[in-house]
């Protein structure tokens, strides 16, 4: 059975062809790309090699932490799974933790003080060969590729020094991220990474608070699942 | 407020419980992590139409596009490599159908959008803005059964051969076919309907 020819190629109305064809050149906007990047915790090291850090020992042991990162997340997604995961991603974290972990965040954390060069940081959120400037699906004015790139790095630090057991690292890094970010594309992400450092640090009642303040500002959202497990608590 | 921790408490004080616990290796962790980031970049522009053509309301393609994949990653393990792109779809379809019985939830009284009268004035030939014929597809798709839309935007969007839609939905290739002739017939007569009072009103 041979496909007929395609409307955008075989039809004789212009119309039908314009429709087809404003619906075949759209593409996912940047923040899409950016927020599920970091809710699957898969960007780091490239952004991170992004901001000079270089030697494959590195590289390796920030791999291992955005794994457990991705791990936490999507347990937390799974029906059920809400309540056990903390302490099993703590634990999976005490046996993978890097060596290197001080010099890692170290590191890492330049890209919030020194943002890595724009076409390099572009490249990362923009997708290699991937047309950006193409028209977003939901309608808003894109954010440029760089300033969502660096938003990435800024969280992905924060991240790594709660996998590395340093919440309080991970919230100045928060901090950082909400001064140079006010109005940031990845706030939710960053709310709720702040929440787990806080219960990660022990401030069980903080952590409660906030993600009670997230529930209600973000009922829908995909991360308000992972808040709820501190009302669960 | 941003909220500050005060003083070192137990930073990890339950970590202790499950030092028993299996090891992934790391080399395994990090191909399914090459892995998952493939799928995401290979994939997500596909995600965002499918999920858009499908009914997920504009405002929320975003989280929809996230949620997505979040499921997928979720279920990775039981993807045999090369059915990724199959298993994509099929859970952008379903989140695209959740989306849409929630909104149809929220909407107490269905109100039937109206067109603007300069998508009403499109002839067959004449060339519409962009964001008018986003609005004329929208609402073309939105009134075409789900199984006919789905069909229709894989193979004239998404470009996809019958033979792949059919396995990618799992069903027969003649399905494909005959959903696809009645899509076509459907996006024609309701286009046909979009354009009739402009053509109408030439003739008085």
């Amino acid at each position: 059975m041979s496909d007929p020819v395609r409307l955008f190629d075989g039809s004789d109305s212009a119309l039908e062809r314009q429709l087809l064809g404003v619906a075949r050149s759209e593409r996912s906007s940047r923040e899409a790309r950016a927020k599920t990047l970091a809710a699957l915790g898969i960007t780091s090291s490239a952004a991170l090699s992004a901001a000079a850090v270089g030697a494959m020992a590195t590289r390796a042991s920030i791999a291992v932490g955005k794994t457990a990162w991705a791990k936490l997340l999507l347990s937390l997604s799974a029906l059920g799974a809400v309540a056990i995961a903390p302490p099993v991603y703590r634990a999976w974290q005490r046996h993978h933790a890097a060596v290197d972990a001080h010099a890692t965040v170290g590191r890492a954390a330049q890209a919030i003080a020194a943002p890595p060069a724009p076409t390099e940081m572009a490249a990362v959120a923009a997708g290699a060969g991937i047309d950006r400037d193409r028209p977003a699906l939901d309608g808003t004015a894109p954010v440029p590729a760089a300033t969502l790139a660096r938003e990435l790095a800024a969280l992905d630090v924060a991240r790594t020094a709660a996998a590395h057991h340093d919440p309080r690292r991970a919230i100045a890094l928060l901090d950082a991220y909400a001064r140079a970010y006010p109005g940031g594309s990845l706030r939710p992400e960053a709310e709720i990474l702040r929440i787990d450092a806080l219960a990660q640090g022990g401030h069980a009642a903080a952590a409660r608070y906030r993600a009670e303040a997230f529930v209600r500002r973000h009922p829908g959202s995909v991360l308000a699942a992972r808040a709820r497990q501190y009302l669960a608590d | 407020m941003q909220l500050q921790p005060a003083g070192a408490g137990p930073v990890d004080a339950r970590a202790g419980e499950a030092d028993a616990l299996p090891r992934p290796t790391a080399s395994a962790d990090r191909e399914r992590d090459a892995r998952l980031r493939g799928i995401v970049e290979g994939h997500i522009d596909f995600v965002a139409r499918v999920l858009r053509n499908a009914g997920s309301p504009s405002a929320e393609i975003d989280d929809d596009v996230q949620r997505t994949f979040i499921i997928a990653a979720r279920k990775l393990d039981d993807v045999r490599p090369g059915a990724e792109k199959s298993f994509i779809l099929r859970v952008a379809l379903n989140v695209a159908a959740h989306a849409r019985r929630t909104l149809a939830r929220r909407r107490e009284v269905t109100v039937e959008p109206t067109l603007e009268m300069a998508d009403a004035a499109a002839s067959p030939e004449q060339i519409v803005d962009r964001n008018q014929a986003r609005r004329m597809l929208d609402r073309i798709l939105q009134k075409m059964h789900a199984d006919l839309r789905t069909v229709f935007v894989l193979f004239e969007v998404e470009e996809m051969s019958m033979i792949e839609i059919a396995a990618a939905l799992g069903i027969p290739q003649g399905t494909v076919a005959s959903r696809l002739r009645r899509a076509r017939a459907e996006f024609r007569a309701r286009l046909d309907a979009i354009r009739a009072p402009s053509e109408s009103e030439k003739q008085r």
